[in-house]
C-alpha cells in the first residue's frame, strides 16, 4: 500500500486554477486535490484505458497549501517525476504557475500511470 | 558512471517539528520537499533528504548522530559524515539557524569591530574538521547553500517559499539578468560600485545613488532578476543604508521590497548583516529573508560586519561580484558560491585578517542547485550520437566537481594567511611610521596588530625561494559617535622594515 502527498508550490489562495488528471493503470489509484479550506477532487479510477479523465474542473483557490494526496493500495511504490513553472510576462512579473505530475506505480518504469496537468493564473477569463 | 547527480538535504527532524509543529511537518513540509524531489528527478539530479539526529539514517551511512541540535561541532561532524558517505554533487542545508546552526569561527577582526564570532556555513563547505578557526578552511570544495526559513517563525511559510522556488525555477537566458539590472550604492562608495558594477553586467548606467535615491523603487527596478547593494546594514535592522557624508538615508527596506522582487531573482549584498536570518520575534523579517520570500533563486550576504576598502576593490566587493559573475555565466547558486570562496582565496592570498573574516562571513541562501541561469551550450551541441544532452551535462558536472575539488586542496598548500602574533616585536621606528600612517587616514586611537606572514607548504617554499617574506600589520581604530562605518582599518605590507603597501579598509 503506497501513498504520496505532493505540495503544489505556489498555487496560493485567490488565484484561479484548472485541472487534468489522467490514468492508464491497473491498479486502482485514489486522487485527493485539497487545501486547509477545501476538498476539489477526491477521485477514483482503476483502468488501463485513459479515457475518461479521471478529474477535469477548475476553481478559485479557497485556502493554503493546496497540495495532491495520491494512494494506490496495490502498489509497494509511488514513483514522481515533476515539473512546477512560472508563467511570467515579459517584464518579469508572475502571471501564473503551472504544475505537472508522472507517477510510476509499478515496474515498467512508463510514468503514465497517473498523469495530473494544473495551472493557475492570477486573472480568471 | 551514475548518469544521476546526487543532492542531499540536510535538516534536523526534531528541531523542524519544534519549531514548526508536526501538523505542519507532515502537512506542509515533508510534502513540499516530496515535490522537490519529484522535480529534481525531471532534471536528472537523485535528491534524498537526510536527518542527522535519525540515528537509524546516520548508521547506515556510518555518520555521528546529531543528539543536540544547537551543537555545532555535532552538526559539523555530522554532514561531514553524510557528505563523505554520499559524495553529493550538491548539498543543501534545510532551515534557518535554529534547525542547523552556523559555525561560530573566531572573528580575526575582533580587536576592532568587537564581534567575537563570525556565524558561517563555510565550514559544511570544507571537508577540513571541525575548528573554530577560519585559517583551517581557506580550502573549501563542497557546492552547499542553505534553503533558509525565518528564524524562530512557526510558520512554514518562509521555509515553504524557498523550497517552492526551487521546485519552479527553470533557467532563462543570460541576458534577462543583465538587462535590465539593479544596483545600489551608498553614494560615498559609487567609485568602487561603478567598477562592480561593471564587472558584472559591464556598464554602470543603471547604477542608484543613495542619497538621493530610494528607498520607493519603481516596480520595473524592483522587477530587475539581478540586484546588486553596496550598502551600510545594521544588526537585525531591515533596511539598508546610504551614506553622503554623516547622513545615512533609508536605501532600501524589506518593508517596501516584500512581494517587490521577481521570482528566480539573484541578489548580492556588500551590507553589514546582509546575510544576517535574525529572529525578527513578530517585526519586520530582514531584507535577505524578504528577498527569498519574494521567490529570489540566490542571495549572498554577510552575517556581521563587513568590510571594503575606501579606494579600489577588495573583501566584500570582490567575493559579491565574484559570486553574481558565475551565476550570470550559468553556475549554480552553490557552485557560484565556492568558486567565490575560491577565487576571494586565490586573489588575496597572503590573506589578512579581514579577507579571512570575509571569507567566513558571505554565505549563501537558496538551494545548492538553483540555476537561474542558461548554461552555454554544452558538449551534447558537437553531436555525439549515441549520447544524450542529459549524459553529457552530467559529465560536465562531475567534471566541473573534479576541478574544483582540485582547487580547493591546491588552496590549503599554496595560500598565505597573515597571523596576529601577539609576542612580535616592531621596532620603534617602524611603530611611529604606522601611527603616522595612521594618523594621515584620520584613524583615531589606532591600535597595532602585526601578523606575519605563514601558509601551506607550497606557499612556504615559494615565500623562502622568493624571499618576499612580509609582515602585515593591521592599524585600526573606531569612530564611536559614528551610526554606520565606524570601525576603519588600515593593512600596511612590510617587507624588511620597508612599507611596501598600505590600503584604508572602513566597515560597511
Amino acid at each position: 500500500m503506497a501513498t504520496k502527498t505532493f505540495l503544489v508550490p505556489n498555487f496560493s489562495a485567490g488565484l484561479f486554477m484548472c485541472w487534468d488528471m489522467y490514468t492508464q493503470a491497473g491498479y486502482r489509484i485514489n486522487v485527493t486535490l485539497k487545501d486547509s479550506a477545501t476538498t476539489y477532487v477526491n477521485a477514483s479510477k482503476q483502468s488501463t484505458s485513459i479515457m475518461p479523465a479521471l478529474a477535469e474542473g477548475n476553481s478559485n483557490i479557497n485556502g493554503s497549501n493546496l497540495q495532491i494526496i495520491v494512494d494506490i493500495p496495490q502498489s509497494s511504490s509511488i514513483q514522481p517525476s515533476l515539473n512546477a513553472y512560472t508563467i511570467a510576462r515579459p517584464d518579469g512579473s508572475i502571471a501564473g504557475y503551472g504544475f505537472n505530475l508522472n507517477i510510476e506505480d509499478a515496474t515498467d518504469q512508463d510514468y503514465n500511470d497517473l498523469y495530473i496537468s494544473m495551472t493557475a493564473w492570477k486573472s480568471k477569463g | 558512471m551514475p548518469n544521476v547527480s546526487i543532492k542531499v538535504i540536510v535538516s534536523n527532524k526534531g528541531a523542524l517539528i519544534n519549531l514548526y509543529g508536526l501538523n505542519n511537518f507532515n502537512q506542509v513540509i515533508d510534502p513540499s520537499l516530496t515535490t522537490l524531489i519529484g522535480t529534481d528527478q525531471g532534471r536528472f539530479i537523485q535528491t534524498r533528504i537526510v536527518y542527522p539526529d535519525d540515528a537509524a539514517t546516520m548508521n547506515t551511512l556510518n555518520a555521528p548522530v546529531v543528539a543536540n541540535p544547537a551543537d555545532e561541532r555535532q552538526n559539523k561532524a555530522a554532514i561531514d559524515g553524510v557528505y563523505n558517505a554520499l559524495n553529493p554533487d550538491y548539498l543543501d542545508i534545510l532551515g534557518a539557524i535554529d534547525i542547523i546552526p552556523m559555525q561560530s569561527l573566531i572573528n580575526p577582526a575582533a580587536a576592532n569591530d568587537g564581534e567575537a564570532t563570525v556565524p558561517s556555513d563555510l565550514p559544511y563547505a570544507c571537508a577540513q574538521a571541525y575548528s573554530t578557526s577560519v585559517n583551517d578552511f581557506i580550502g573549501p570544495t563542497r557546492v552547499i547553500a542553505r534553503i533558509a526559513g525565518i528564524t524562530g517563525d512557526a510558520s512554514p511559510a518562509s521555509l515553504v517559499a524557498s523550497i517552492n522556488t526551487a521546485c519552479s525555477l527553470q533557467a532563462r537566458p543570460a541576458a534577462k539578468y543583465q538587462n535590465p539590472y539593479f544596483a545600489l550604492s551608498a553614494a560615498v562608495w559609487q567609485g568602487s560600485s561603478r567598477t562592480s558594477t561593471t564587472n558584472i553586467f559591464g556598464n554602470a548606467n543603471a547604477l542608484q545613488l543613495s542619497p538621493p535615491s530610494g528607498p520607493n523603487w519603481t516596480n520595473p527596478q524592483m522587477l530587475s532578476l539581478t540586484h546588486f547593494v553596496n550598502c551600510h546594514g545594521g544588526d537585525h535592522d531591515p533596511q539598508w543604508y546610504g551614506q553622503n557624508g554623516g547622513g545615512f538615508p533609508v536605501a532600501e527596506s524589506a518593508q517596501l521590497v516584500a512581494g517587490k522582487t521577481a521570482h528566480g531573482g539573484i541578489a548580492a549584498a556588500e551590507c553589514c548583516y546582509g546575510g544576517q536570518l535574525y529572529a525578527p520575534n513578530g517585526g519586520q523579517a530582514g531584507l535577505c529573508n524578504t528577498y527569498l520570500m519574494n521567490g529570489a533563486a540566490a542571495f549572498c550576504g554577510s552575517t556581521n560586519i563587513a568590510y571594503g576598502p575606501a579606494n579600489g576593490q577588495g573583501n566584500a566587493d570582490l567575493i559579491t561580484q565574484y559570486f553574481l559573475i558565475d551565476l550570470l555565466n550559468g553556475a549554480s547558486a552553490g557552485r557560484a558560491m565556492l568558486q567565490a570562496r575560491q577565487k576571494l582565496v586565490q586573489t588575496t592570498s597572503p590573506m589578512n585578517i579581514y579577507d579571512l573574516k570575509t571569507l567566513a562571513q558571505f554565505n549563501v541562501f537558496g538551494s545548492s542547485s538553483n540555476t537561474p541561469v542558461q548554461m552555454a551550450a554544452h558538449l551534447a551541441a558537437k553531436g555525439i550520437t549515441g549520447t544524450s544532452d542529459a549524459e553529457v551535462a552530467i559529465a560536465e558536472r562531475k567534471d566541473r566537481r573534479r576541478q574544483l575539488m582540485v582547487r580547493g586542496l591546491e588552496l590549503l598548500t599554496s595560500t598565505g594567511i597573515a597571523e596576529h602574533d601577539p609576542n612580535h616585536r616592531l621596532s620603534e621606528a617602524l611603530r611611529n611610521r604606522l601611527l603616522a600612517l595612521a594618523d594621515e587616514h584620520g584613524i583615531p586611537g589606532a591600535g597595532i596588530q602585526s601578523c606575519p606572514v605563514v601558509g601551506g607548504s607550497n606557499f612556504l617554499l615559494a615565500h623562502s625561494l622568493t624571499q618576499a617574506s612580509d609582515t602585515i600589520h593591521v592599524v585600526h581604530g573606531t569612530k564611536p559617535e559614528a551610526t554606520f562605518g565606524k570601525y576603519m582599518a588600515l593593512i600596511v605590507r612590510e617587507r624588511g622594515g620597508i612599507v611596501i603597501s598600505s590600503e584604508l579598509l572602513l566597515s560597511k
